[in-house]
């Protein structure tokens, strides 16, 4: 039978299901106000007054956040159940912060896009937006989200408490608590930019290069038991030694943030160590991706929902190359002096961020419509195979582009004008510069296409899938 | 720090690369013969990658003026490159026997 | 667990523990290290600068002094160097906590106009428009630079509020700088607050400055 009922038992997984819908929205959102500040950079007069480029990367940066945020809080309230065998404690509640929150962010966004600037005073900051990039939302929002953080904590604790804890829920409660602490050190003005930018970091590194690593890594644990059956005993072994790894290089990495901030000096020390030490967890995982890979090539164990498995290996490929490759090209700081804050940066930061985040949380959105629909198998369709190929095309292209125009920019900005203004200006007016703005529009182009793929694939997957299951069990009846 | 030549800016940022890459090539053709993917004679392939590696943080150690210190530290990061494989090996191999018997 | 002896390496509660050890550590060292930081970068006093003491982030009322930034030999970067008593808006004795608020007031306003996502402050933020980390002592507004003659003002003070004001009068690329409605009070603070940040020791970013022709220079 053919039916968009859902065929969830918990309340959680059906909650789980409303996180990753909000967060395909604002995914999409995304895309938008990247596409019109990528039009900028090439025809500044485009919606200049209207939506300013400011504005555009603003919503650009946080909604992208935001709806990673959105597909992990929904990611756990997905695993939780399955994790710890009954359904999540306080359920009812944490629907209620899910609408609560949801409210809180749409306005956000409208404010941002109908008043966008305000005075320079408190009243600005409280109300409107905070200024300070990644970390925008205003203080009473940023309130909100720690209420609504510390229930769905509440959530997550007692659900595990009153369940079995298993070693990948013991791992997200740890990290989940970080993450969330974390957040509280970027919610104080200071008069002092370099006080400033020192607990900014704190919440920007330690969310991005540490606990949602880890957060990650542990998802993807679970997600690897769901569709090719691994072994829960290693995955969890796996996790702790990711764990050790991640936090070992990733919590004191944040020395490659504190270079050029007034910070002292030792930090140039400590942050070229401990980033060169970064790759070596992607490295970890690379090794035993192969190795699990040769074990399944043995087995042929059947897959049981290959486009998240799919997504999944985008993310060892994409997080090695955006964080790992990315990363190390331009963090040691004799050189990270001429490419700090440059388009190198946002090379790196496009690739990170798709592979690291963007691609594991498509993988549990892939697992949670296996689940919705109760299909015991999921195959790639033709829909499922474009999402895929022309986001992580494009996605890579931009980087391409833009690692061009960080050369360019580096080489003549840094180098030969010495990061003045008027070097700025003509390293901007090289033709290879705009060359690369305009490479970087069409891959963006092509991005936004792969998420209507991806889009349309999410909507009618389950529906191919149902069809034929049911032609192979029609087969299987005719043949006996 | 050392000023850079403008024109060791392309190199730097190759040999950056390479490292990583050379690096995952290393560890690639090492895990591969090791689950007798590819046949064991490959294997010095997995050590000239490694060589080659190391050849480019040199150059890329060279390109930044990096004080004599840091290079010997690089260097020692790099005897450490060259045995975290067999670590990493060894670890999954131990777990999933561990597991799997 | 009471299952039969297994090697170390595969057990949970052996990878468990040096997860929670290396961690443990690394969290103490990175605190240890902020505890020993956030005192350096702290603001120093107006006595600080009477004296001649050096500090990673001066007081604000360093928008009382003429600021520089040179080559230092020994640590071969470029670093701010403090000269003698520079006129900030006519006036050269701003009181520590005066200087203080203005600083601050031209921060607020900074986030406010959400600066930070088109431009890049101590190299942070969006790639759009140029850093603002040593605007201050960029050639272009100084007295050889073309932005001076075009707000048509005597200082690089007064050029600066004139363009945060009306940057729509003064198109100085393609890429216009938005009206942000920054009134004269806020100009005055900003330009203070972008003094203030040319005088932090940022370990030589941006790099080869003071090679360029007309970029300021103390003494």
């Amino acid at each position: 039978m053919l039916s968009r009922v859902m065929n969830v038992q918990y309340e959680s997984q059906k909650l789980a299901i409303n996180y990753f819908q909000v967060a395909l929205i604002l995914f999409g959102a995304q895309l938008l106000f990247g596409l019109t500040t990528a039009i900028q950079y090439l025809y500044p007069q485009f919606l200049f007054g209207i939506i300013d480029f400011s504005v555009g990367r603003m919503v650009h940066l946080n909604a992208m956040i935001v709806w990673l945020l959105y597909a992990m809080i929904g990611s756990v309230y997905w695993l939780l159940p399955d994790e710890t065998g009954i359904e999540t404690v306080g359920i009812k509640i944490g629907r209620l912060l899910f609408y609560i929150l949801t409210l809180a962010v749409t306005i956000v966004v409208v404010v941002y896009l109908v008043v966008q600037v305000g005075p320079g005073n408190a009243m600005s900051r409280w109300l409107i937006h905070e200024g300070r990039e990644y970390i925008e939302a205003p203080r009473w929002a940023d309130i909100g989200i720690v209420v609504v953080v510390l229930g769905f904590l509440g959530n997550v604790f007692a659900t595990a408490f009153k369940g079995k804890r298993t070693g990948i829920v013991t791992v997200l409660m740890i990290d989940l608590l970080a993450l969330a602490g974390l957040y509280l050190a970027g919610m104080f003005y200071t008069k002092n930019v370099s006080v400033d930018q020192f607990w900014w970091w704190w919440v920007i590194h330690l969310w991005v290069e540490a606990t949602w690593e880890v957060y990650v890594a542990a998802v993807i644990g679970y997600g690897l038991i769901k569709t090719i059956g691994a072994n829960r005993k290693i995955i969890e072994m796996w996790i702790w030694i990711e764990v050790a790894m991640l936090f070992g290089s990733g919590i004191l990495g944040i020395g490659h943030h504190y270079f050029w901030i007034g910070t002292p000096e030792y930090w140039l020390e400590i942050g070229a160590l401990f980033s060169a030490l970064e790759p070596v967890p992607l490295l970890g995982m690379f090794v035993h991706v192969i190795y699990d890979w040769g074990k399944q090539a043995g087995k042929r164990t059947p897959m049981t929902n290959t486009p998240a498995f799919s997504w999944f290996v985008v993310t060892t490929f994409g997080n090695f190359l955006g964080a790992g490759v990315w990363g190390f090209m331009h963090t040691l700081p004799q050189i990270n002096l001429y490419t700090h804050g440059t388009q190198w940066t946002a090379a790196h930061g496009h690739l990170a961020f798709y592979g690291a985040y963007v691609a594991a949380l498509i993988g549990m959105m892939y697992i949670g419509l296996q689940g919705k629909y109760g299909l015991k198998e999921m195959r790639m369709t033709a829909s499922a195979k474009w999402g895929i190929t022309l986001l992580t095309g494009g996605v890579l292209g931009m980087t391409m582009a833009l690692t061009i125009a960080g050369y360019v920019q580096t080489f003549i900005e840094r180098g030969q004008w010495g990061a003045t203004w008027q070097g700025y200006f003509v390293g901007q007016n090289s033709p290879w510069m705009i060359q690369a703005y305009g490479w970087r529009l069409a891959m963006g182009v092509v991005t936004i296409l792969g998420f209507v793929f991806l889009m349309k694939d999410m909507m009618t997957i389950a529906r191919t899938a149902q069809r034929e299951n049911l032609k192979t069990e029609s087969t299987a009846t005719a043949t006996a | 720090m050392e000023y850079l030549e403008i024109s060791s800016f392309f190199t730097i940022f190759v040999t950056g690369a390479l490292v990583i890459l050379l690096g995952a090539a290393y560890v690639s053709v090492y895990s591969f013969v090791k689950i007798h993917y590819l046949p064991s004679w490959a294997m010095p392939a997995a050590y000239i990658f490694w060589i080659l590696q190391t050849y480019s943080l040199y150059v890329l150690s060279v390109h930044l003026k990096i004080n004599p210190f840091t290079q010997k530290v690089l260097l020692a990061a790099m005897v450490g490159y060259l045995i975290i494989p067999h670590i990493v090996y060894f670890l999954v191999k131990r777990t999933h026997e561990a597991v799997e018997h | 667990m009471e299952e039969q002896k297994i090697s170390v390496w595969g057990s949970v509660r052996f990878w468990r523990n040096t997860a929670v050890w290396v961690t443990g550590f690394a969290v103490l060292l990175l605190i240890w290290l902020s505890l020993d930081t956030i005192p350096q970068i702290s603001a120093g006093t107006i006595e600080d600068l009477e004296n001649g003491v050096t500090k990673r982030v001066p007081s604000a009322a360093v928008i009382n002094y003429e600021i520089g930034y040179e080559l230092d030999n020994k640590r071969k970067t470029e670093i701010p160097i403090i000269g003698g008593k520079q006129m900030f808006f006519g006036r050269n004795d701003y009181s520590e906590e005066e200087a203080t608020e203005l600083v601050s007031h031209g921060k607020m306003t900074v986030q406010s106009k959400n600066c930070m996502n088109c431009h890049t402050l101590l190299g942070n933020g969006a790639y759009y428009a140029p850093d603002l980390t040593k605007s201050w002592l960029d050639p272009a507004w100084s007295e050889t630079g073309p932005y001076r003659p075009m707000t048509g003002k005597a200082t690089t003070e007064e050029a600066m509020a004139e363009f945060l004001q009306h940057p729509n009068k003064y198109p100085t690329h393609a890429r216009m700088m938005p009206d942000l409605g920054i009134t004269p009070d806020e100009a005055i603070a900003v330009v203070a607050f972008l003094k203030h940040m040319s005088s932090i020791d940022t370990n030589g970013f941006p790099r080869n400055f003071n090679k360029i022709k007309g970029a300021v220079n103390a003494k």
